[in-house]
């Protein structure tokens, strides 16, 4: 047999159109390998899916590199994106602190007091159901927007932000090598700071050992831990704290990242919560529920910052939730409609020692995540 | 010899002409044959076909926010459902010959909340069906095992559905939340039926050819809220109680509920 020119060229056509059907790929969350989408000149950076936790979506639309997290790590600990260039996002983000501030209400750049008590930053790539304590930021990367512009914290304007960064010869290299881009936009930088906020994972508590078979609890850190999830019945003699319905352990996050009101106040709320971000009334006094992880670090607690200790959390959840509270959480009012738990010391004593075993010593002092001016 | 050659090529051409009027004619009859069956649609129209579950609720024949909506229960509860979901597994639809097409390792989770809550089932073969079945709840390996093993969007992944309390108490096969009044005062309900103990099944009538003439199907399965405490039993709150978190002590409680669950379900097409 014998395949003239014309037949020649006919194959080789056939076999292009195949070959690039063949290689043609579906960009789609099912088969996406970030490994295959970043570009040679950068360095891969594989985010870390701890034993336990839960998979997560990945973000298709950032690359993540060793390069852009470095990138978005000096932009967190760098002044230069407040107005007058004093306070970064670490000022009021301290490493020590899980990423939160020890102080009730942060300072921003013109001396204003915030309004809420800041909230720590680790895990944040299983929050899906909104940022902050009301939620209206639906993801971290538009999270990481509203600080610069907010008038009581950086009090900048993205624009002029960008402007100093379009200026630092230094800045406009980093971003060019991580997104192309010779003109850094809001993109850009919102992207940076997810990459490095991402890497933010504690998943090296105690607790993260135990279920490991790296570490094992004592026997009050055993009790402790049942007491946390056990349901509270009194007419079936049950004893439990409850706590687990909102603060699920489920994929070792503590959060069920849902918004809910615990019974802090009652009547008319100084703080209307969740209602600002959606408009509901039945959203009015609810709050985002926080992790309970790395709690020794993070104090002081609540949406506002109300109590410095763990023991004054415990005493509250024990003796003075407000059980008129309006919107107060089913799951709370369930366990105790008429009465308070009245937890007794040791029973208290037991879920504060559970508790510090979600505490992370190694996360705080990882180098990888501090300041990398110093 | 030049006689013989002649008579040769006539034969050769007779039989090329033969060739070629045969290899028409065969063309024709495949290509009629082609004709025919597409009007039928027998060779366009898939064996197996896609059915989309759409579920929706009601309270009666009213829509619920699961705000601060207020209705009031058969005996006489008044009520605001603020949370209501179902994770479900073992999905079958019904033959008409009575047996079951079962549709393997499909999860579905229901939050009628939101809006869009769609389940597709693929693969089924075209058939006349009768019903649907499905256990709210999960078996025991499933129910214990490791949620981490879930990707990012399934069912069963914690993250999804909110609906896990841990390795030990597993998943909370459905919810209901929302607050009643008691002696005027708003107090909360909540309902989490969980542990394989109570898995619940349920099965829907109904009448669905799905035959040739659908390329793809969609059923609507709508949950009426009224019937989860006004159905087979009068559910009080007040007297019955406003909340269990299915420890065996309260099967009284589960066991109504989970009666009255299995009657909250219809479905049109």
């Amino acid at each position: 047999m014998t395949i003239n020119f014309r037949h020649k060229k006919l194959l080789f056509l056939i076999a292009i159109v195949a070959l690039i059907y063949a290689c043609k790929k579906d960009i789609s969350i099912s088969n996406f390998d970030p490994k295959n989408t970043i570009p040679k000149s950068l360095q891969y950076f594989e985010l870390e899916k701890p034993f336990g936790f839960l998979a997560t979506t990945p973000l298709i639309d950032n690359r993540f590199s060793k390069e852009g997290v470095l990138l978005g790590r000096m932009l967190f600990y760098d002044p230069i994106l407040s107005a007058d260039s004093t306070q970064s996002c670490s000022s009021c983000h301290l490493q020590k602190n899980a990423f939160t501030d020890p102080r009730q209400f942060s300072i921003g750049i013109t001396g204003a007091l915030g309004l809420r008590n800041g909230m720590p930053l680790f895990n944040l790539n299983w929050h899906n159901k909104g940022f902050f304590w009301d939620g209206r930021a639906s993801n971290l990367r538009s999270q990481v927007l509203i600080p610069i512009e907010d008038p009581i914290e950086m009090n900048n304007t993205i624009a002029n932000a960008l402007t100093k960064l379009n200026s630092s010869s230094q800045y406009t290299a980093m971003f060019n090598q991580v997104f192309g881009a010779k003109n850094i936009t809001a993109d850009h930088l919102a992207k940076a700071l997810e990459q490095f906020l991402n890497t933010l994972i504690s998943s090296n508590s105690k607790f993260d050992k135990k279920i490991r078979f790296e570490a094992a609890f004592d026997d009050q850190e055993a009790d402790g831990e049942a007491f946390f999830h056990a349901e509270n019945i009194p007419a079936l003699s049950l004893r439990g704290a409850d706590c687990a319905h909102c603060h699920a352990s489920s994929g070792s996050l503590f959060t069920n990242h849902d918004f809910s009101n615990n019974g802090l106040d009652t009547g008319e709320f100084s703080d209307l919560g969740r209602f600002k971000a959606t408009g509901l009334n039945s959203d009015k006094g609810k709050f985002k529920v926080p992790s309970l992880r790395n709690l020794s670090y993070t104090a002081p607690y609540m949406h506002d910052g109300r109590f410095t200790t763990i023991d004054q959390v415990l005493d509250f959840y024990s003796d003075h939730v407000k059980l008129n509270s309006p919107n107060l959480d089913p799951a709370m009012s369930h366990s105790r409609t008429t009465f308070q738990f009245k937890f007794t010391q040791s029973e208290k004593d037991m879920l504060k020692a559970f508790l510090k075993t979600l505490d992370d010593p190694i996360f705080i002092a990882d180098t990888a995540k501090s300041s990398p001016f110093k | 010899m030049e006689i013989l050659l002649n008579a040769l090529q006539k034969i050769k051409n007779t039989i090329m002409m033969k060739k070629k009027k045969l290899l028409f004619f065969t063309a024709m009859t495949i290509l009629l044959a082609y004709i025919q069956a597409c009007k039928t649609g027998e060779l366009v129209e898939p064996e197996n076909k896609k059915l989309t579950l759409h579920f929706s609720v009601v309270y009666k024949n009213s829509g619920i926010s699961f705000t601060d909506q207020q209705f009031i229960t058969k005996a006489n509860d008044t009520i605001v459902p603020t949370e209501f979901k179902i994770l479900f597994s073992k999905i079958a639809l019904i033959r008409s010959d009575n047996t079951d097409l079962a549709i393997d390792n499909v999860y579905g989770f229901v939050n009628f909340k939101k809006s869009a809550n769609t389940i597709v089932l693929d693969n089924i073969p075209k058939g006349a069906y009768i019903g649907l079945k499905f256990w709210i709840g999960l078996d025991s390996a499933i129910n214990y095992g490791d949620p981490s093993v879930y990707e990012a969007t399934h069912p069963l992944n914690p993250n999804v559905n909110g609906m896990h309390w841990n390795w030990a108490g597993g998943y909370i096969f459905s919810l209901h939340e929302g607050t009643y009044l008691n002696k005027g005062i708003s107090e909360g309900y909540s309902y989490h039926i969980a542990t394989p103990r109570f898995a619940n099944q349920i099965t829907i009538p109904f009448y669905l050819p799905f035959d040739k003439t659908w390329v793809e199907a969609h059923l609507y399965v709508k949950a009426d809220m009224e019937k989860y405490f006004s159905s087979i039993h009068n559910y009080s709150i007040k007297t019955e109680g406003a909340g269990s978190h299915s420890n065996p002590a309260q099967a009284n409680i589960i066991d109504k509920l989970n009666t009255n669950i299995q009657t909250i379900f219809s479905v049109t097409k």
